[in-house]
């Protein structure tokens, strides 16, 4: 029998061992071949990248695995291609020729297809996570999630469209309760995965950025609208003076955006701890240990990245982003693996197309 | 922690390993010994032969070389990884023999066809140019005429210039709608768009020295709706939006790229301006001089239109060129407008203009 089972332990159960530059070789052969077949084998590049992250990664000394191949991946996106990208295609142009003779239909339209997307998106979103997670497996026992995303585009569109309304107000709010709705869906095993991240912990840190945020943005324009000629009033006085006025306008906006920005840091990090900090999977809990400080340093060192190395440096951001988290998470608690049954739920047969198709997965 | 760890094999081939049975995550530990072309594995919960024909060899971890089996997508053995058996064993995912032909020739087929479109793309485009409905390239035209600004009015010279056109296409020779359109801007420039739209700037008829130049210039774009070049490009685009997976249709008509004919397609123009001049029993030569004083000229002004700058850019002016229509020039040629007709194509914007333009026209 298994001594694992039901043995207390407080210790951190999760490690990761992945290294930068086992990774850099992995991206590199994948651009190479990526570019050699004009970008079909991207597919099974994103398998590799997931491959060597998912082994590095150990639950219980144990690697985790990946069983996604590259496939499937094609398939998802030749069906995202033909089902999403080329129907959006035709009636977007659709939608072009009828702005000439019928422009009130054509804006229908539009009030249609914008929702549409977005609901879209969130399907997209859920999607791929479904996949990652039923394509992750430990001890041979699956990950899973229970619906098929439809509900959740839903509330996606319907909490999205109300951080609109409220001008970003609400973010913490959406971006709790969606996280919420997302990861209450998931499974590991028999295991549920449970969330319960609350808003009212961050809303604080939030408004604080929001709020100088709209004090900056009033700034902003009250010192353009008193330092700018008014339209249609020829400019007066040397050219130089007018260019300085600009470059001091500029000053100030960028000025405005980093005190934004160290304020929105704060709130970024305690959002990833709130987040984290407020997942169970079963008896195991999960936290992070994320400061602004991080945040900040991870970013620089991005562009950094990004910007000396003229761009080649893009090729390593997802296990930049990957490493990020998942050196900082820490998983404690008790597993009972006799407990911890095989997943019961059908995992997709595609890979992740739609999510490719509005390119918003990290790795 | 102590998870059961794999031995190397014993004397008698026989090993332990580690198995999920892909049942819960608890791991056995089992012995594991060839049996035939099976593999026997006994433990507390676990007494069974596997056909070595359903294994397949994962991936490699330090605990040891993991095991799939075909026939059960969560089982997992984790042997040591010298065992003998493990060997011989096929790669996890690694394909049949008629998977990889398949692979293969699919490859070959999405290359050859790449190819294929490179090499037969114009010609394949150029058929299916004329086949686009005037319904679907007018709507195009309209809204890119539109918003290049404002059209002259001037009655008379839209009249000459209408002359001119007739004589160079008569009624019925061009299929599908012509609208001629004399925009009021200092651009020097023509240019034929979607739907049968041809528009002249006023730059151009400033600039031009007599109708004979205005005509020649006429005759060229009218050689491009005759040719169908200005639907090549918009199949060109469509193509090139749905490979990159573009959907967005406010992208779709890009006036730059809809202007950069290919230089087959500017001498196909060029041949039918000569062919049409002279058939008028006009003089090609007028356009021939046009193109040089286009060349010499150093500066090119920007337009204030997206996507559209001066003849020069849009239409590249080689010495080649001019000598084409200079040798084709027939020889008395007969006057393109009269006096009045010349006077009231220049003063064709005079009625609305409002302020005085830009510094140099």
């Amino acid at each position: 029998m298994d001594a694992t089972s039901a043995e207390p332990r407080q210790a951190d159960l999760w490690r990761f061992e992945g290294r930068g530059s086992d990774f850099f070789g992995i991206a590199l052969v994948n651009l190479l071949l990526t570019m050699v077949t004009l970008g079909i084998y991207r597919f099974w590049g994103k398998t590799r990248v997931r491959q060597y992250l998912w082994t590095q990664s150990h639950f219980a000394d144990e690697p985790l695995e990946y069983t996604g191949t590259g496939l499937e991946k094609l398939i998802g996106a030749v069906l995202a291609l033909l089902l999403f990208s080329l129907p959006l295609f035709v009636v977007s142009f659709i939608t072009g020729l009828m702005m000439q003779t019928l422009p009130v239909a054509a804006f229908l339209l539009l009030l249609v297809v914008y929702p549409a997307l977005i609901w879209l998106l969130g399907v997209a979103l859920y999607r791929s996570r479904r996949y990652m997670f039923s394509r992750t497996a430990w001890r041979g026992v699956r990950g899973g999630m229970a619906g098929n995303g439809f509900a959740y585009g839903g509330r996606f569109l319907k909490l999205t469209l109300f951080q609109f309304i409220t001008l970003g107000f609400a973010t913490p709010f959406v971006t709790t309760r969606l996280w919420n709705a997302l990861m209450n869906d998931a499974k590991f095993g028999s295991l549920a995965v449970t969330a319960s991240a609350d808003w009212r912990r961050l809303q604080g840190r939030f408004l604080l950025g929001w709020g100088v945020a709209l004090v900056g943005y009033i700034v902003v324009i009250g010192w353009a609208v008193a330092t700018l000629p008014r339209p249609g009033q020829p400019p007066t006085g040397d050219p130089m003076a007018q260019l300085a006025t600009i470059g001091q306008l500029y000053l100030i906006a960028l000025v405005v955006g980093i005190v934004v920005g160290a304020f929105m840091l704060s709130y970024l990090a305690a959002l990833q701890r709130e987040l984290w900090g407020s997942l169970r999977i079963g008896a195991l809990r999960t936290e992070i240990d994320i400061t602004a400080r991080d945040l900040l340093g991870f970013w620089l060192v991005n562009i950094v990245l990004v910007v000396f190395t003229l761009g080649l440096g893009v090729i390593m951001m997802p296990y930049r982003i990957f490493s990020f988290y998942a050196r900082r998470v820490r998983v404690t608690g008790t597993l009972d693996v006799a407990a911890l049954q095989q997943s019961d739920l059908a995992a997709p047969r595609q890979g992740d197309g739609l999510a490719d198709a509005f390119d918003i997965a990290a790795f | 922690m102590p998870t059961p760890s794999t031995s190397p094999p014993s004397d008698a081939g026989r090993s332990d390993a580690r198995l999920h049975d892909g049942r819960d995550a608890r791991a056995h530990v089992v012995s594991v010994e060839r049996d035939g072309a099976a593999l026997r594995l006994r433990g507390d919960e676990h007494d069974e032969q596997v056909a070595l024909a359903l294994l397949r060899r994962g991936q490699m971890t330090p605990a040891g070389l993991t095991l799939h089996r075909t026939d059960a997508r969560d089982w997992r053995l984790i042997v040591a990884p010298g065992s003998d058996f493990a060997r011989d064993l096929p790669r996890l995912g690694s394909w049949r023999p008629w998977q990889r032909g398949l692979a293969v020739a699919g490859t070959a087929l999405g290359v050859a066809s790449v190819a294929g479109i490179g090499w037969a793309g114009d010609a394949l485009v150029s058929r299916l140019a004329p086949l686009i409905p005037p319904a679907v390239t007018a709507p195009i035209g309209k809204q890119l005429v539109a918003g290049m600004g404002p059209a002259c009015t001037g009655a008379a010279g839209r009249a000459a210039l209408g002359r001119l056109a007739t004589r160079l296409a008569p009624a019925g020779e061009i299929t599908g709608p012509l609208t001629l359109t004399i925009i009021d801007s200092p651009i020097v420039n023509a240019a034929a768009l979607p739907g049968g739209e041809v528009v002249i700037f006023r730059g151009l008829i400033d600039e031009a020295t007599s109708p004979g130049e205005v005509a020649g210039v006429l005759a060229h774009e009218l050689g491009h709706v005759a040719r169908a070049h200005v639907n090549k490009g918009l199949i060109r685009q469509l193509g090139l939006s749905v490979l990159t997976g573009g959907s967005d249709a406010a992208a779709f008509v890009n006036l730059a790229l809809l202007l950069r004919a290919t230089r087959a397609d500017e001498t196909e123009a060029d041949g039918e301006a000569i062919r049409r001049l002279s058939r008028a029993g006009w003089a090609s030569a007028p356009l021939a001089d046009f193109f040089d004083r286009q060349r010499r000229k150093p500066e090119r002004r920007g337009s204030g239109i997206a996507g559209l700058d001066d003849y020069a850019a849009t239409h590249p002016p080689d010495a080649a060129r001019a000598a084409r229509f200079r040798a084709a020039s027939v020889a008395g040629a007969v006057p393109v407008l009269d006096a009045a007709g010349w006077q009231a194509l220049r003063t064709v914007c005079a009625v609305q203009k409002k302020a005085p333009p830009a510094a140099g026209v």
